[in-house]
């Protein structure tokens, strides 16, 4: 009979050593473990029992943990490795890989480890018990006949293993020593030419730009004249010895192409490309290659080269180099001179773009909304025929693009009506003194009456007997496949919404971003402030509030805010003799875990498989990182459907904007 | 059985009975035995296995093509044997694809038959098999064939679908059975009867034809045994088939008739095996019994089933995946698991003589099953027991006192760092504990 006490002692002691993750079996619990389980036949046959219950896992640690107990059981037990051969093939499944369908779980480290130890066993266990039980003889031919195992191979392994991976590191060293030698060899080959061309961009820009001292200015008196004044000002009570003053400049100076300089600035071009083209994408070749290397003196020099091979780029980039005009029309009449091109000039396309500008398409979200009274007075006004916008001047669909273009072709014939219709306007003026006043009216009038585009409404404006618009049915005359259901082709029917429906205008808003000219400004650990632009909040330090410069919140109400939040964080934090060092060196002394834990909230989390086995690697773990994490976020269904929601929305208003007269887009807006 | 040998001295029970007591008893006690290995030769799978007349040869054939016949007695005077082989086919002669059937001539061990997937059918002389004595090509696979146990010249072989009829002596394919509709599988001549022919087929019927005059046939179905007129191949085919009466859901594997041919017993592999009356009027029930050994199983298996002739249940050893169930046929019930394959069993043969079994499997091996555990047992510990009293472990002197203490326990405590010459302590413990057995 089974001690049932016992039995569960048998089962946690297993559970701790199969799940323990370690290589090597833990030889006190181990001990502890066959004072239960070698009481009796039965005993040890329960034991097998849980063992296999852990061999089958789907983790190749726990599986291992449970041959660790297997292969100490077997070496002391006859009973043990007779019933143990009994299931024998099913432990070599679950082991070695025996059926090639079942293969090994995750960890693949571990399951090789698995397999390897394994292997060794059985040779081990064959050469000692081989004689005595004539089933492990059979396995033991079974695998080195049909699976093919070498066994000798398996117990060499180890070291082989080793060996070779010590072997493949050396030839990975020599290789990539090869190619440092190379690399070096090349740098030296190309270092004057680089050399040459820094100096000759050096010297370009020297000629381009002059220098301060060029101009005879004495430094040093400069800065004694500063420090003497500065001297003055420490007697005046100003401490100015951390001052500094930062002049910015936005470029490294405007250079005016004349013909003197032009050989120059050519040259200088060249040199340019030379660098960007050929010898930076060299430098960085090296640079990859030599990072690898254990010796980091030609890295560090590389680099060097590289930071100072771009600041000259940089500074090239910076010149700012103007045409002048002179120098344009000899440019270009030496060009047209000299190319005697096959191409014909042709007049440009009417209405061709040089590129296609994709439609501005502005987010706003929900909370970014202005407020109410705003959002009315612009409805009022908004929406003029004429109201110019930088974007749609840009957008070719809009009509203030196509006005434009139109008065660009037609510019010429305006040219001369203007100035007939100028004349006109002014005998007009002349003619009519007396209109004035109510002319004058009308435009103050006209000043503040709201501009529509013209629409439905405005067509029916003046009509006072209005009938509801009908719609009659159009039957699909003996259409194969769509015949109505009843018959009621030729029926009239009533639109729902009446006559409203003539007299209604619909205005769609889409809003107007507004950016966000603040930041959180909390004080972070750093000393600095907290430069996240955020709208309203703050994720990492809440409510964004006032805060003068240091980053202290400057309106009471926030103060206090803040003041309670601290002291119920304070509410939370253990004693200060929680230290958890501390705390260690007591458990290590006396065995008595001090620590306070935090009252546990709500439901209790399940236990995650960390938490259960620390040993052993978690398998169906999910990763996590930053990436998977955004991921997570925004590829998420709802958000992905949101955010589409929103562009479709905003699209559709300004279609409807553009072309809502038209067909096609009139229908799919709805 | 020392105290029924008694018995049977005083008269008080009779021979027979002892005898089929005993065969019974050993045969239930099979696992797989701990003192016979059959040599290790095979390169591939083995699909079928026999037993010659004089129960000492046995024949395997393989999945490469190959067959090997070992000698199963043990002339080496040590009880722990291997089954040595004496012969085996020869290179380039013979097969080329795997073999399907292997069978010793009914009669002695001077012939046996082995026909293979390859189309061929070879006859060979078991005393010189440099090459086939006689070779009948069929061109399609023959899934399976029988030699009448009673003339022991005429051949019943299948190959595709169809059955074909072989006389040995006259060297020639003399009959092909007329088509029934159904795609037969599996051959099996009736002992008693030299005429009756069974045979199974994939759609899962049992056809039984008397060769002397094919024009009608009986089908064996679950309820009834029909007469049928030979089947005319017609437009309406696929209807007649599905007309036939089914003895199995799915292909049928394996046939074997009891000794007297009264009954016979069918493997199907949809998980059954049905014992069924063969001596019966049309339109009555032949089905005695049926036992569901197992799941159905999904591709097409090439089994044989072991019968055991002489035991009181009658008992049928099918392979049931990595493991052969013994089939009790007389209360329906899975008797015992055989374990020790590590791959998928084809083949069992039983060895009525020896009360000893032998099984083939995709593991490219053949082993041996024997009733006599306990004897075995016995002289395991006996050779153990030897080797301790000869000192042929030198290290038993060098253990602590104290560890004779604990191995009252079943679980040696010594602490061997140096397992890497680690004697073995089972010697130790068995030896101080022989309660263990």
């Amino acid at each position: 009979m089974l001690d049932t006490k016992t039995c569960e002692c048998i089962t946690k002691l297993v559970e701790k050593l199969a799940t323990s993750g370690k290589h090597q079996i833990d030889k006190i619990v181990f001990r502890e473990f066959v004072s239960h389980a070698g009481q009796s036949e039965d005993y040890i046959k329960f034991t097998l029992e849980r063992i296999f219950q852990h061999l089958e896992q789907k983790h190749s640690e726990i599986r291992l943990g449970a041959f660790l107990i297997i292969d100490e059981l077997f070496k002391r037990s006859h009973y043990f490795r007779e019933i143990l051969l009994d299931d024998f093939h099913t432990f070599l499944e679950l082991t070695v890989e025996s059926n090639p369908s079942k293969l090994l779980p995750p960890p693949l480290p571990t399951a090789k480890i698995l397999k390897q130890n394994v292997l060794q066993a059985i040779q081990k266990w064959y050469s000692t018990f081989g004689v005595d039980h004539k089933r492990l003889a059979l396995s033991y031919n079974f695998l080195k006949n049909n699976l093919k195992v070498d066994f000798q191979d398996a117990l060499k392994r180890n070291a082989s293993e080793l060996a070779q991976e010590s072997r493949e590191r050396q030839r990975h060293a020599k290789v990539v020593e090869k190619k440092v030698q190379g690399v070096e060899a090349e740098l030296n080959d190309n270092q004057d030419e680089i050399m040459q061309v820094v100096t000759e961009m050096d010297n370009c820009f020297c000629l381009l730009i002059p220098k301060p001292s060029d101009f005879g200015e004495n430094q040093v008196d400069d800065e004694e004249d500063s420090s003497s004044e500065q001297l003055n000002l420490r007697e005046h009570g100003f401490a100015t010895t951390g001052v500094s003053i930062n002049v910015q400049r936005s470029s490294l100076g405007k250079v005016v192409v004349t013909e003197d300089n032009l050989p120059i600035i050519e040259n200088l071009k060249d040199l340019n490309a030379l660098l960007k083209n050929r010898f930076i994408p060299l430098i960085k070749k090296w640079v990859a290659i030599t990072s690898k290397a254990t010796n980091q003196t030609l890295f560090r020099k590389l680099m060097g080269l590289k930071a100072r091979l771009e600041k000259q780029v940089d500074r090239f980039n910076q010149i700012n180099v103007s045409q002048d005009d002179s120098s344009k029309k000899v440019d270009s009449s030496s060009s047209s001179n000299e190319d005697d091109s096959d191409f014909e000039d042709v007049p440009e396309k009417e209405g061709f773009e040089y590129e296609v500008v994709s439609p501005p398409v502005v987010m706003s979200p929900p909370d970014a909304q202005k407020p109410s009274t705003s959002t009315s007075s612009k409805t009022s006004t908004g929406w003029r025929l004429w109201d110019v916008q930088k974007d749609d001047v840009n957008d070719p669909t809009s009509l203030v693009a196509t006005l434009k273009s139109l008065g660009q072709k037609t510019s010429e014939e305006s040219a001369t009506i203007a100035s007939t219709s100028h004349a006109r306007r002014l005998n007009h003026s002349k003619q009519t003194p007396a209109e004035s006043d109510t002319e004058i009216r009308k435009r103050k009038l006209m000043k503040i009456a709201p501009k529509l585009p013209f629409d439905i409404d405005l067509y029916h404006w003046e009509d006072k007997d209005l009938k509801a618009p009908s719609v009659e049915i159009v039957e699909t005359d003996g259409h194969k496949f769509w015949t109505p259901s009843q018959d009621r082709g030729g029926e009239v029917i009533d639109d729902p919404n009446g006559i409203a429906s003539l007299r209604t205008r619909v205005i769609e808003f889409s809003g107007e971003f507004e950016p966000v000219k603040w930041s959180c400004r909390a004080p972070l650990p750093s000393g600095s402030l907290c430069p996240r632009k955020d709208r309203l909040k703050c994720p990492l330090h809440g409510k964004i509030i006032a805060r003068d410069d240091i980053g202290n919140p400057t309106k009471p109400e926030d103060i206090q805010a803040l003041n309670k939040e601290k002291e119920m964080m304070e509410k939370d934090k253990p004693p200060e003799w929680q230290d958890p060092q501390f705390l260690k060196e007591i458990e290590a002394a006396t065995g008595m875990d001090l620590m306070i834990r935090p009252p546990k909230k709500g439901k209790q989390k399940k236990k995650t498989f960390a938490e259960m086995y620390p040993g052993l690697t978690d398998v169906d773990r999910k990763r996590n990182t930053p990436r998977s994490r955004l991921e997570r976020k925004i590829f998420n269904k709802a958000s992905v459907k949101r955010v589409a929601e929103t562009l479709d929305e905003l699209s559709a208003k300004r279609f409807n904007d553009k072309f809502g007269d038209q067909w096609n887009y009139s229908m799919g807006n709805e | 059985m020392l105290n029924c040998l008694d018995l049977v001295r005083i008269g008080l029970l009779r021979a027979e009975t002892f005898q089929t007591a005993e065969i019974t008893r050993r045969t239930l006690n099979f696992s797989l035995s701990s003192v016979a290995v059959v040599e290790p030769v095979y390169t591939g799978a083995v699909f079928s296995v026999d037993i010659d007349a004089t129960g000492r040869y046995l024949l395997a054939g393989a999945g490469d093509g190959s067959w090997y016949i070992h000698d199963t007695f043990n002339l080496t005077g040590e009880i722990d044997h291997q089954k040595k082989c004496v012969s085996q086919a020869p290179r380039r002669v013979g097969h080329t694809s795997s073999i399907n059937t292997v069978e010793w001539y009914p009669a002695d061990n001077g012939l046996f038959v082995t026909s293979s997937s390859d189309g061929n059918l070879c006859l060979w002389d078991a005393n010189n098999a440099a090459k086939p004595v006689d070779k009948y090509d069929l061109d399609e696979v023959i899934s399976r064939h029988q030699i009448n146990p009673c003339s022991g010249t005429m051949i019943a072989a299948c190959s595709d679908g169809d059955v074909n009829l072989i006389d040995i002596r006259t060297g020639t394919a003399i009959q092909k059975l007329p088509e029934t509709l159904t795609r037969s599988k599996e051959v099996c001549w009736n002992p008693a009867n030299q005429y009756e022919l069974m045979v199974g087929s994939e759609e899962g019927s049992l056809i039984e034809w008397d060769i002397r005059s094919t024009l009608t046939y009986r089908g064996y179905g679950l309820l009834e045994v029909k007469v049928a007129r030979r089947g005319v191949r017609t437009r309406d085919f696929k209807e007649q088939v599905g007309l036939l009466q089914k003895a199995h859901d799915g292909p049928i594997s394996s046939i074997r008739y009891r000794k007297d041919g009264m009954e016979f017993y069918s493997f199907g592999d949809d998980g059954c095996i049905r014992r069924w009356l063969s001596e019966t009027s049309p339109l009555s029930e032949p089905l005695v019994c049926t036992l569901k050994y197992g799941r159905k199983s999904k591709g097409h298996g090439n089994f044989q089933i072991g019968i055991s002739a002489d035991t009181d249940p009658p008992l049928i050893f099918a392979p049931k995946g990595t493991s052969i169930s013994v089939c009790d046929m007389k209360t329906c019930k899975v008797q015992k698991e055989l374990v020790g394959h590590f791959k998928n069993v084809n083949c069992f043969v039983y060895d009525d003589k020896y009360q000893q079994g032998y099984s083939g499997g995709n593991d490219s091996a053949v082993m041996v099953w024997s009733g006599n555990f306990v004897s075995e047992q016995t002289y395991q510990q006996e050779k153990l027991n030897s080797a301790i009293s000869s000192g042929r472990h030198g290290r038993q002197r060098r253990r602590p006192a104290a560890t004779t203490s604990a191995n009252q326990q079943l679980i040696n405590l010594i602490d061997e760092d140096d397992f890497d010459e680690y004697e073995p302590a089972s010697s130790a413990s068995d030896n101080e504990d022989p309660s263990l057995y």
